[in-house]
């Protein structure tokens, strides 16, 4: 805390600072600074350097496309390979085998069970339990984090049967698949599943019990939905305000532009109606009614769905009940799969603009590719969820603020980097982050 | 049922000396590569640990940083465990690589956490020069990577001495 006096006033200001935020993926900060009670700056900083991703594909075909961007982010693979196939297989009007869109749901339960396991015991769950880390708090919890690795496990193996590999699968294709598992192969990840399933219900009942920092606002929500399935890779872009898109068309809702000092590019919508939140909390809140029954039911065990809505640590909430989710649907998928008739459909480039959204574990993830006359990539466009997050983020940080002047620093600034883990942010796949510190004038 | 013991591979083959580790076992002697399982790791993840039945050795080898180029490096896993717990309580922690993974004394000592004990086996590194990407070997890793060979192999008959090594 630093005071500046004047013979007519006493400036109060406070600055609360990480320079290097913990337990997110990717390089971040955070800075505060609060003057005579008011936020004066609310800064998630990104000094991550960029990646070049969108200039990397430019000349590569699609299929080269989908291999490559999987290597935007070794957590959520998956979500950068099916926002790619889809938009282009929209495009070249290619119609894949039912079972083939069946895999791929599964391989997208894959990722969000090891995603969202890492984030719940590894990233988040410390902050609520008091410990600094996974590895302290696996001394007083260890079977819960032998647990949690199990659960992890079980995710990254679904997608090696899937994808050939653990991280950055190799299997998805344009048309299909170029590799599909055997159904015994399935079967036999079953039982794992089902042990994953059991320990997802009573994740929910753990993080349900968790002791809530006050927080309150009213985010505007978007995500994806769809008549008949909780979204991942297919559905309508709405929001809690009504908006409602295909999902080849977030351009016409929502735009990028750069912010000074951040590598990562913000997102705003274009009616001026300011900052929205995506992920879990946002699917839930948005596109709960089609969650699993099995979801749906420990949901409503919790009664924190407006909780979820208001106040940003509860996401973990939200987090949990994907989780069961996941599970829940893996099972579902292996029991009625059968081997794809047509694993790989022919299809035929055409020039024009292949679109798409997926929902990435993180939330919405757009990707826009313009395709040339001879198949090959003139200009990209990927917008992943944790750029769209961070005015959110920020936005945030300014409601925080509020909660927290009365903490002790050291506590204040704490809280305030369990909010920003609250959007399980990844840096490396945004490369637009922000640096948290906060200051109080 | 024939013993393996389990060599964990660490790095990056396209950065520099990072590869070391991988350019050594390509030295092994093929009498000595038929007791062995080769597991290329990357970054040893916590798993591939969990994932050994209790009290069953293996070698992890890794090219490391702050060495002089070239010295070749043994140490027990333990002896990574105990740095690892004597910085935390020195209030600091392992240097951190990647904000994506944990650094290899805390995978170790994570493990000796959920198991009671730090994990048999032994560390084998090289001191590396240049981790660039698409950067050879420098000359001093190069000339090295023989002794490096060497030391693994000795790990291993250790290992295979006391009959400690995991059922196939």
């Amino acid at each position: 805390m630093s005071r500046g006096t004047t013979p007519e006033k006493v400036v109060d200001e406070r600055v609360y600072e990480v320079h290097e935020l913990t337990r997110v993926e990717g390089e971040g900060s955070l800075r505060l600074r609060v003057r005579d009670g008011e936020v004066v700056e609310a800064r998630l900083g990104i000094f991550e350097a960029p990646r070049y991703f969108e200039q990397l594909v430019v000349g590569r075909t699609p299929d080269e496309v989908i291999d490559m961007v999987a290597r935007i982010c070794g957590i959520c693979p998956v979500a950068y390979q099916m926002s790619a196939v889809h938009g282009f297989e929209d495009l070249f009007g290619v119609r894949i085998d039912p079972q083939s869109r069946a895999l791929r749901r599964l391989l997208y339960c894959g990722e969000w069970i090891e995603s969202h396991s890492l984030h719940i015991f590894f990233l988040h769950a410390p902050d609520f339990l008091g410990y600094d880390s996974g590895i302290t708090m696996a001394a007083d919890h260890r079977p819960l984090v032998e647990q949690a690795l199990k659960m992890k496990k079980a995710g990254n193996h679904l997608i090696k049967i899937l994808g050939g590999r653990p991280i950055h699968p190799v299997s998805v294709r344009v048309g299909g698949w170029s590799h599909v598992p055997r159904v015994s192969e399935l079967k036999e990840h079953r039982a794992a599943l089902e042990e994953s399933l059991a320990f997802a219900q009573e994740t929910v009942k753990l993080v349900a019990g968790f002791p809530m920092p006050a927080f309150a606002r009213e985010p505007r929500l978007v995500s994806l939905r769809h008549a008949g399935e909780y979204p991942f890779n297919d559905g309508r872009i709405v929001s809690s305000d009504g908006v409602d898109l295909s999902p080849t068309a977030w351009r016409d809702a929502f735009e990028e532009f750069q912010v000074e000092g951040s590598n990562a590019l913000h997102a705003r919508s274009i009616d001026g109606k300011g900052v929205y939140l995506l992920g879990p909390a946002a699917r839930v809140v948005l596109a709960g009614e089609q969650l699993h029954p099995l979801a749906k039911e420990a949901l409503a065990a919790t009664g924190m769905t407006e909780l979820i809505r208001t106040n940003i640590y509860a996401s973990i909430v939200a987090r949990a009940v994907e989780l069961v989710h996941a599970c829940a649907e893996a099972i579902d998928i292996i029991d009625a799969y059968r081997v794809p008739s047509e694993p790989l459909v022919a299809w035929q480039s055409r020039p024009g603009v292949a679109a798409w959204a997926t929902e990435a574990p993180r939330g919405l993830l757009f990707h826009r590719y313009e395709v040339d006359q001879s198949g090959r990539i003139r200009h990209a466009q990927i917008v992943p969820p944790t750029s769209q997050n961070q005015a959110a983020i920020e936005a945030d940080l300014v409601v925080a603020a509020g909660q927290v002047l009365d903490l002790p620093h050291a506590e204040a600034t704490l809280r305030l980097e369990q909010m920003i883990r609250s959007y399980d942010p990844c840096i490396s796949c945004a490369t637009h982050f922000l640096d948290l510190r906060v200051e109080e004038a | 049922m024939t013993p393996r013991v389990p060599i964990f591979v660490c790095g990056e083959p396209a950065r520099g000396d990072d590869a070391a580790g991988f350019a050594a076992i390509d030295l092994l002697p093929s009498d000595l590569r038929d007791r062995v399982e080769v597991v290329p790791v990357g970054q040893l993840d916590i798993l591939f640990l969990m994932d050994l039945p209790a009290d069953s050795p293996c070698v992890v080898v890794d090219a490391v940083a702050g060495l002089r180029p070239g010295e070749v490096w043994v140490r027990p896993l333990a002896a990574l465990v105990g740095r690892s717990r004597a910085l935390q309580a020195a209030g600091r922690a392992p240097e951190l690589r990647s904000s994506h993974e944990l650094p290899l004394e805390q995978v170790l000592d994570l493990a000796a956490t959920l198991r009671d004990a730090p994990p048999a086996g032994m560390f084998v590194g090289i001191g590396g020069a240049c981790f660039d990407v698409g950067t050879p070997l420098s000359a001093s890793v190069a000339a090295a990577l023989p002794a490096l060979a060497a030391a693994i192999a000795a790990e291993v008959a250790a290992i295979k001495d006391t009959e400690q090594a995991v059922p196939r």
